[in-house]
């Protein structure tokens, strides 16, 4: 039973999503008036997520927790994950709620500048790797590099500046929109659309319980 | 020319020195290199809201973090600012929880200038910031059906639905009660939300550049109409709009750190030549 529920039960939810999105009256189904089958179950998500992100604080605290208590390497970084996680939940919760001043400053001069450095430094990274890697050893990476300063320049005024966009084939903006619009489209689409096959073949798998990992071990 | 050799292995340190010069040097003092508008991605945009009429509706969507904020800020605040003085409503929802709030003070800050200016952008009136919902996708198109019920009927502030003028006009997110969607995205949840579960809806895009080209197929398919691309797509909304701000400016520093990496490259190949001809020799 323990493998046999949950299989019966994906398939079944599986089944029900699939309906709602291929039968009109279906998705304007109602249970009784003016609340619909879909709008029951799109809250459940929603109760599902809740419930994910508690479960999620639970594990995080689990995993933590045992890392200072046997001291294990960089312990006191744990103690300061915990210390911000539940010190913010805190403010948030008990303390003026979200849009008090002290959460909403942690946020807009705390977690915005440290997410936006952290972003800011993939500059400097990607200049530090663009040098070392790009070599030209063949002619894949010969091809490889003109592209790339194609486009880089297609996309920056500089080369405006060197190449107008006015000139003979549009300078290098124009031969950028070319690479994105024609070689590259059809290429991100055949990328897209074996992922999607690939996707249905999974999920296809899932529901007729052919697919048994994400049950783990029930034995 | 052992000296050419050694262009093989530069010192990180002057790499990442002369990057932060190359950027930071332009914004202080701007170079004002010439920026070409994009036809086919950006001006379809910008037409967009032209051709509404003051009372439309339309939704945005913040789905990025603080990390995008310097290419996807400066795009929502040009994108905001055209529908206010245009007249058109704003509906704003954020499918990203970690830059709700990061959505509403970039929002909040141009409706106080443009207050300032004479123009209305009354909260309620003019434009509502509904944030984000738990609930991922399903909870999206939910949102179709009973995007008041869907939303809890309150905003991001706490307000409720019946005090904010704006929502009586909307109770179903639908092609005749929003005139089209612009969504500002950065990752995932992002712009196949709208692209799987509003396909028949007039769905624009501004995106961050490394988003660009897995974008671009959906803009020559017509799933999208129109794109801001990047940096360079929030200051060309900002040049058509007759108002250059913060994209502009940055222009210049994103086209000298562009430069450094293309001379970085130049240079470490002759570097690389130089060492492999030598140890040919």
């Amino acid at each position: 039973m323990k493998r046999e529920v949950p299989i019966v039960l994906t398939f079944l939810m599986t089944l029900l999503r699939f309906c709602f999105e291929m039968l009109e009256p279906m998705l304007n189904y109602q249970i009784y008036e003016g609340v619909t089958l879909f709008s029951r179950i799109s809250f459940s998500v929603t109760f599902m997520y809740c419930m994910g992100l508690f479960m999620g604080l639970i594990n995080l605290t689990r995993v933590h927790g045992n890392t200072i208590r046997r001291r294990r390497e960089h312990w006191i970084y744990s103690v300061w994950l915990l210390i911000v996680m539940y010190g913010y939940a805190i403010l948030g919760l008990f303390f003026g709620g979200m849009e008090s001043k002290p959460f909403t400053w942690i946020y807009d001069a705390i977690i915005v500048p440290l997410d936006s450095t952290m972003f800011s430094m993939l500059a400097f990274f990607i200049a530090s790797s663009a040098y070392r890697a790009f070599r030209i050893r063949n002619l894949e990476s010969i091809i490889m590099m003109v592209v790339a300063f194609v486009v880089m320049l297609g996309n920056v005024s500089l080369g405006e500046v060197i190449w107008s966009s006015e000139s003979f084939l549009g300078g290098f903006k124009g031969i950028k929109d070319w690479f994105l619009a024609i070689p590259n489209a059809a290429s991100q689409r055949a990328i897209g659309i074996g992922i999607f096959l690939g996707s249905y073949a999974a999920i296809l798998r899932v529901a007729l319980g052919l697919e048994k990992r994400y049950l783990g071990s029930l034995d | 020319m052992k000296w050419l050799e050694k262009l093989d292995t530069i010192d990180p340190r002057w790499v990442y020195i002369i990057m932060a010069v190359s950027l930071v040097f332009p914004v202080l003092k701007p170079i004002g290199l010439a920026i070409t508008i994009d036809e086919t991605t950006t001006v379809p945009v910008f037409n967009w809201i032209e051709s509404l009429q003051p009372g439309d509706i339309v939704v945005g969507d913040v789905a990025f973090s603080g990390g995008s904020e310097g290419e996807l800020g400066p795009q929502l605040q040009s994108w905001f600012r055209h529908c206010m003085i245009k007249g058109v409503k704003v509906i704003m929802v954020a499918q990203w929880n970690t830059g709700e709030r990061l959505g509403y003070t970039l929002l909040e800050q141009v409706a106080n200038e443009l207050e300032a200016e004479g123009i209305s952008a009354e909260y309620g009136v003019d434009w509502v910031y509904v944030g984000y919902k738990p609930g991922g996708t399903t909870l999206w198109r939910q949102m179709q059906l009973d995007f008041w019920g869907a939303c809890a009927e309150t905003d991001m502030l706490g307000n409720s639905f019946q005090d904010l003028p704006l929502m009586h006009r909307f109770k179903k997110w639908d092609k005749e009660s929003s005139k089209g969607i612009m969504a500002f995205v950065a990752g995932s949840p992002g712009l196949p939300t709208y692209t799987t579960y509003f396909p028949d809806y007039e769905i624009y895009v501004g995106n961050v550049a490394v988003q660009v080209p897995g974008a671009m197929n959906t803009l020559r398919a017509g799933q999208i109409k129109g794109l801001l691309a990047g940096l360079p797509g929030g200051a060309q909304y900002e040049l058509l709009l007759n108002r250059p701000g913060r994209a502009v400016k940055l222009m210049d520093a994103q086209s000298m750190g562009h430069l450094w990496i293309m001379v970085l490259v130049v240079l470490g190949n002759i570097g690389f030549y130089m060492k492999s001809r030598a140890r040919d020799e």
